[in-house]
């Protein structure tokens, strides 16, 4: 018995020294301690506040409209053609036909749009835990992270259409599959959400933003995304008839059957987006850009703003272009000299190192360029002469040729046009100077200190200075349409390797006010009737075309007067077709490579149309003496070209929609 | 190149002895082994290549008391590996498997050094002479202090025993690394001079080395107790108790991420507590129950501690007097089963998977931010917890015939469940930063290993033994986690883990009509001639899609054993086979891609095999032959390409062979003899003089290369058949 009782305590003191040594032994808290944990992230306003712009980091770069293009960018529309690799240029690989669900081509925003909302989330799950805010900057973040949240819908909408709403649920990490099955909202409820996300975001977030800060959106930012959505989803492929009969006729959610995207018209929708612009117009913060106009020679006579044509009135801005200089109004903006926190038309914009990095593909091979984002004929052709004709105007009134040069060298606001310019580029209204650079073009490029890489001529027919014989070493940097963008680019920039060349830094307007004067005019314009819309804000509007048609065309012309151009006709605002076709003119130039055009064909529903028009340039395989002749491009790239109408939405990943049973991949994909 | 023979010898002495109070144990040996270089006499780094081990082992064993027992042990291990080149030996066979013999000469007649191809190869020639050396330099040591007390005074048959030790070893690699001047001549010009280009200029020595250490220590005791009651009843308890902590400390902590480096630096840790009560009645019955209680530092408090119970059974029939008398021929007898479970804590080299990691970052961040970010640099997966393995195991030993014929066999079963994966069935839209591991997979193996002995003896002088073994293991994964597929032979669940997948070869193509009727193939460009793949799941496109599971994977289910040994008188021969069953191998694989076995794999840079030499082998168009009769096919390589063929690489059924094989394993002839005379009177108590041939043959349907190296394609320092002498003196 005294045995036993001898071995209970041996055993009971083992145990003891086990057991007690347990935990501690295996436990590994204490590397960790002074490493930051997730959930101390929650405790601190500056933590939670640095995970909130953490999340903001992740959304795809909206200014991304070149290269490293998840929402698939310029070279996936008729404004840029480039022979520069897919790998790069993505929205190129969906005009090639390589877009597939099993090979996105880089373009999935579905995948950093949920971690955004799943962050977002989370904010709003846990912002109790935080000690240390006061209830305005509790305000201010959840007013964030619901404009967040939305904005990451919104991205989700434009590229997939209907998306999967999760509301606030923040998922599990480690469930099973069933856990995780979801389906989608229909188009309609999508749309409903985000601005739903974005009017409580305004209910919170300030109007305006500190200098520091530039980037961070504003109630104004909030209000105005809501509009784009709201134009978004009255558009004709969304919104019943035709397109949407085309495109999405037949697609329906295989759980229940219903449709994803609406097949009757609804004209309220229309009323809706014209609300949603009237109240970005209404907060009287915003106006467009411009630039005080020099009238005579103070010191530089090139300073000198070009006189007004007689087709465009001379009143002040707005009534007029006659106190502004159009040229730099525009060019201003988008070249880096007008600094962005003075910019009132930017409603919401952000410093882009990609805007920036990406004019290199404009510049010529010798000035350490590529020649890569060349702009096509349409474009040329859409723009307008000096006083307001189209170029078929202009040519039966005998003032367009596209033969003979320009005898006079021709200097306003600080531009040239050269002696010997083909006549196809004299006389052509602003914004096409400040955004094409053609076959002898002026480059000031003046950062540079070296002699043979500024103030340049540059000519892209076989043998001039950037022609396709440059190019021999390597093809993709032949100028294929004889055309490269200009927009972004300063007269001081230079991509010359040394001699002091810099580049300015470039703004990208995510949304800028003129947008909500031309989709204020383009939904006005569709109304048959009167219809009240009552914002979640307060403000009630009563809209019909009759009674809100002025306003839309006084909008619609500052637009046109900031340019130079002349304002529209009374014929042509008179009827819904002509006026249409004024504003999508105007869209197309207006944000001409500013990544609009993209959405905007397809909310049209003349994607088809426009992508399998044939793409035309100069000819660039003849010298000087042939070379400004209209001539289709003689490239892979171009006759490889497909266009189909699954290409209205972008595929889901193949993978996305075989891991949920509900999960509907978007039609013809 | 290469010698036909290299020299290895190995020199090894021990010695033991003491008395009542202590007793001691000592060893000592060393080995060296040359390589199969043949360096260049004028080459600067042709001394010492090769590899030099020392070893030795010191134990001591002490009586402290009657009833205590201390022991102690020191063993290390010393080695010094001396390479040419700059980079590792396999590396040289590699780029013998890269060149072709024609594509350069080792020098050329200008006295220049060749280099090759896109990426300026240099040849084996070059890299084993003039590239400098690499030294490795490894030890090991151990020291093991353990303490066995008898506590019969507090309860009979009760003991305890308490051990420590403490392994270490470091490693210390040194590369003094130069690169010659190399040419290429592309071309002879009319005077007859070779046309000579610089490729690689030369580069003068540099100097790298990288070191890694690693320790661990141990502690354990059992406590034991042992008993047998009135003759029948054998009792006995166990309980054992244990933690370890062990770092290794290499290149890959610095390689990781620096938030991450501390974590994956945090030394390993477990502790464990585990117990075992048997009873045998009559030596016939016998029952065990086990427990193990392990914890693990990887996972969650909480989770730490699994519980892992086991129960066996056993069954002695020759215990049975009845069976003693009726079956004298059967001399032993044993059943048993066992069913229990175990555990696995990390399958995956991430530390602390269930925790959520952060990155700070003092800059960037979105929407206009100052202050930097934080953002997930790991999600954490909740609910974590040990893999587990329930095993089951059914076996039979037996002693026949005067203990002549032995054999053991067993049959067992695992199921293991709560595999670590990364899961891959959570959608995109859940939002995580990253893929979460978890308990998802699930997998059962079973098979059968055993062995068979057989003795027989001729009178005094002669004896003979055969024997054999086998083990048999088959596998099926039961669960593994993946988005929904839309063929099932796409599911990994089903299949034996790690099967190779490819396509279905469907032989050559005839020509053009073939090609333009067949279904479209997606890997670049193909023509007649080309391997034509099966359009498994019928849609008009061979693409990943089509890819099936192709049977085993690439390790035998099955391996045996066999040979003999005969004595007369104190001569003895013994020879030992082993082999291996159905080997699934393709030549074109993942390891290898296909390198070594296709020709001109990489245009300049691929070898060609002799075999690719004969027409017979290959498909060669009848427009270049002139006869339509070498279109064949069925021949073992496609149309030839110069340089990759995307759509003749794929891995696919047309590379596959068959890797089993019988090798010859050993030949040991040993002559024993027992000294007497000067001998004797020196201290020589008896002596072995051995012949032993390792690695002498092997009977493989795959003959290019050794079949256990099958999957280097012949891009790895091959096994050698080895010669030996051996002396053993005992004194």
């Amino acid at each position: 018995m005294i045995r036993m009782r001898k071995l209970l305590w041996l055993a009971l003191v083992a145990m003891t020294i086990v057991v007690s040594s347990c935990e501690d032994f295996l436990d590994v808290s204490s590397y960790f301690d002074d490493t930051l944990k997730y959930d101390s992230v929650f405790v601190s306003r500056q933590n939670l506040e640095r995970y909130l712009w953490g999340a903001a980091g992740q959304l795809p770069d909206e200014s991304a409209i070149f290269g490293n293009d998840v929402l698939p960018g310029e070279t996936g529309t008729d404004e840029i053609f480039t022979l520069m690799t897919e790998d790069l240029f993505h929205g190129k690989a969906l005009t090639l036909g390589l877009v597939s669900s099993s090979n996105l081509r880089g373009m999935n925003a579905w995948d950093p749009c949920y971690k955004v909302i799943r962050k977002a989330n989370t904010i709003l799950n846990r912002i109790d835990e935080c000690k240390d805010l006061t209830s305005l900057q509790r305000a201010e973040i959840i007013g964030y992270t619901h404009f967040m949240r939305g904005y990451a819908y919104y991205m989700i909408l434009m590229s997939y259409g209907p998306a999967v709403i999760l509301g606030d649920d923040v998922m599990d990490t480690n469930r099973d599959a069933d856990y995780y099955e979801r389906g989608r909202a229909t188009y309609d409820e999508t749309v409903d959400y985000i601005c739903n996300e974005l009017e409580t975001a305004a209910k919170y977030i300030p109007d305006d933003v500190p200098i520091l800060n530039f980037g961070r959106p504003t109630r104004g930012a909030a209000y105005a995304i809501i509009a784009r959505v709201r134009l978004h989803a009255a558009s004709p492929a969304f919104n019943g008839g035709a397109a949407a009969r085309r495109y999405f006729g037949s697609w329906t959610r295989s759980t229940d059957g219903e449709l994803y995207v609406s097949q009757t018209y609804d004209e309220r929708k229309w009323a809706l987006a014209a609300a949603a612009c009237k109240r970005v117009i209404d907060m009287n913060r915003y106006q467009l850009h411009t630039v005080e106009r020099v009238a005579t020679s103070v010191g530089d006579a090139t300073d000198v703003t070009a006189p007004l044509p007689a087709t465009v009135s001379d009143l002040d801005f707005p009534y007029g272009a006659g106190n502004i200089d159009p040229y730099k109004s525009y060019a201003n903006m988008f070249n880096g000299t007008t600094y962005p926190v003075q910019n009132k038309e930017l409603i919401w914009g952000k410093t882009s190192g990609s805007i920036q990095a990406f004019t290199q593909q404009s510049f010529p091979i010798f000035m350490n360029g590529f020649n890569g984002m060349c702009l096509t004929q349409k474009v040329i052709d859409e723009y307008r002469m000096e006083d307001g004709k189209t170029i078929e105007q202009a040519r039966s009134a005998g003032e367009y040729s596209e033969t003979g040069v320009s005898r006079t060298l021709r200097y306003f606001s600080g531009y040239r046009v050269l002696r010997g310019t083909n006549n196809m580029y004299v006389n052509r209204e602003m914004r096409f100077y400040c955004c094409v650079g053609y076959s002898g073009c002026y480059w000031p490029a003046t950062s540079c200190s070296n002699q043979n890489f500024r103030q340049q001529t540059i000519y892209y027919y076989n043998g001039g200075n950037a022609g396709r014989d440059k190019a021999i070493q390597e093809p993709r940097n032949q100028c294929i349409t004889g055309y490269v963008l200009k927009k972004y680019i300063h007269p001081e920039d230079n991509w010359y390797n040394g001699d002091g060349s810099t580049r300015t830094s470039k703004t990208f307007p995510i949304i800028r006010y003129a947008e909500i004067l031309l989709s204020y005019a383009e939904a006005v314009n569709h109304l048959t009737t009167t219809h009240t819309v009552t914002m979640e804000s307060g403000e009630t509007y009563t809209l019909s075309r009759g009674a809100n048609l002025q306003e839309a065309v006084f909008g619609f012309n500052q637009v046109r007067f900031r340019a130079g151009q002349p304002a529209i006709s009374e014929e042509m605002t008179a009827s819904e077709e002509a006026f249409d076709a004024e504003i999508r003119h105007e869209r197309f130039i207006e944000f001409m490579c500013e990544g609009r055009r993209f959405w905007d064909v397809r909310r049209w529903g003349i994607l088809e149309e426009v992508e399998s028009e044939p793409i035309t340039g100069m000819n660039i395989e003849s010298d000087a003496s042939n070379y400004f002749v209209r001539t289709i491009i003689n490239h892979s790239d171009y006759r490889n070209r497909t266009c189909d109408r699954k290409m209205v939405l972008l595929p889901l990943e193949r993978n996305e929609v075989r891991k949920s049973r509900s999960l509907d991949q978007n039609p013809g994909w | 190149m290469l010698h036909k023979n290299s020299l290895a010898q190995s020199y090894f002495i021990n010695a033991r002895g003491g008395g009542s109070l202590a007793r001691y144990y000592l060893s000592l040996g060393t080995s060296y082994e040359s390589a199969a270089y043949r360096q260049d006499k004028s080459s600067k780094y042709s001394t010492a290549v090769g590899y030099r081990t020392i070893n030795y082992r010191a134990n001591l064993d002490i009586n402290l008391t009657k009833t205590t027992q201390l022991y102690f042990g020191a063993d290390g291990f010393v080695s010094i590996k001396k390479e040419p080149g700059n980079n590792d030996t396999d590396a040289l066979w590699a780029t013998q498997r890269n060149l072709t013999p024609i594509t350069i000469p080792t020098v050329y007649s200008t006295g220049q050094l060749p280099a090759y191809g896109a990426n300026n190869a240099y040849s084996p020639y070059v890299m084993l002479n003039y590239t400098g050396m690499t030294n490795i330099r490894h030890y090991r040591g151990k020291a093991t202090l353990e303490i066995k007390q008898d506590l019969g005074m507090i309860l009979d048959g009760l003991k305890i025993r308490a051990q420590g030790a403490y392994d270490t070893w470091s490693n210390l690699r040194e590369i003094r690394s130069i690169l010659p001047e190399m040419y290429y001549a592309s071309t002879r010009k009319y005077t007859g001079e070779l046309g000579i280009v610089k490729r690689v200029d030369a580069q003068p020595a540099t100097y790298n080395h990288d070191d890694a250490q690693y320790y661990k220590w141990h502690i354990e005791s059992t406590l034991t107790w042992d008993k047998i009651i009135r003759e029948d009843h054998r009792l006995g308890a166990l309980v054992y108790y244990y933690m370890s902590r062990e770092q290794t400390m290499d290149g890959s902590i610095d390689s990781r991420d620096a938030t991450l480096r501390s974590m994956y630096a945090i030394p390993i840790s477990y502790q464990g507590l585990s117990g075992r009560i048997t009873y045998g009645l009559k030596d016939t019955y016998f029952i065990d129950a086990n427990f193990g209680y392990t914890g693990s530092e990887n996972f969650q408090a909480g989770h730490r501690f699994g519980f892992f119970p086991s129960v066996g059974l056993g069954w002695v029939p020759t215990s049975y007097d009845w069976v003693r008398e009726k079956m004298p021929w059967l001399s032993f007898l044993k059943i048993r089963a066992s069913y229990g479970t175990v555990g696995n804590d990390r399958l995956t080299d991430e530390r602390f998977p269930y925790l959520t990691l952060m990155q700070v970052s003092g800059g960037g961040g979105g929407w206009g931010s100052t202050s930097g970010y934080i953002t997930e640099e790991r999600v954490g997966a909740d609910n974590l917890r040990w893999e587990r393995a329930k095993k089951a195991d059914i076996g039979i030993e037996g002693k026949l015939f005067n203990q002549r014929l032995e054999f053991v066999l067993d049959f067992f079963r695992d199921m293991r469940d709560g595999i670590y994966q990364r899961r891959s069935q959570i959608p995109g839209y859940a939002g995580l930063m990253q893929m979460p591991f978890g308990n998802v997979g699930k997998m059962k193996s079973y098979g059968s290993d055993g062995n068979i002995s057989y003795r027989h003896n001729f009178g005094e002088d002669w004896s003979v033994t055969v024997r054999g073994n086998f083990t048999y293991s088959a596998n099926k994964v039961e669960n593994w986690e993946q988005a929904e597929q839309p063929y099932d032979y796409q599911n990994y669940t089903g299949y034996v883990n790690n099967a190779f997948r490819g396509y279905i070869a469907l032989g050559l193509f005839r020509d053009e009509q073939d090609v333009a009727q067949s279904p479209r193939q997606t890997f670049g460009t193909y023509m007649p001639g080309d391997i034509k793949y099966k359009d498994v799941n019928g849609d008009g496109i061979i693409d990943d899609d089509d890819k099936v599971p192709l049977s085993y994977p690439n390790y035998p289910k099955l391996m045996y054993g066999f040979g003999f040994e005969a004595r007369w008188k104190a001569l003895t021969l013994s020879m030992l086979f082993k082999g291996t069953g159905n080997t699934d191998y393709y030549y074109v694989n993942g390891t290898t891609n296909g390198q070594g076995y296709i020709p001109f794999y990489n245009g300049e840079t691929g070898n060609v095999l002799t075999i690719v030499a004969d027409p017979a082998n290959r498909w060669i168009p009848a427009s270049y032959s002139g006869d339509p009769s070498t279109e064949n096919p069925n021949a073992r390589f496609p149309r030839l390409s110069y340089g990759r063929n995307e759509n003749n690489t794929q891995l696919s059924t047309f590379w596959h062979t068959n890797a089993r094989y019988v090798r010859l394993q050993e030949i040991n002839l040993n002559y024993h003899f027992e000294t007497s005379g000067w001998l004797k009177r020196v201290g020589l108590k008896s002596a072995d003089a051995q012949f032993v041939i390792s690695n002498l043959a092997v009977w493989s349907p795959m003959k290019l290369w050794d079949p256990e190296q099958a999957e280097y394609n012949g891009g790895a320092y091959p096994i050698p058949t080895s010669y030996a002498i051996q002396l053993y003196l005992n004194f």
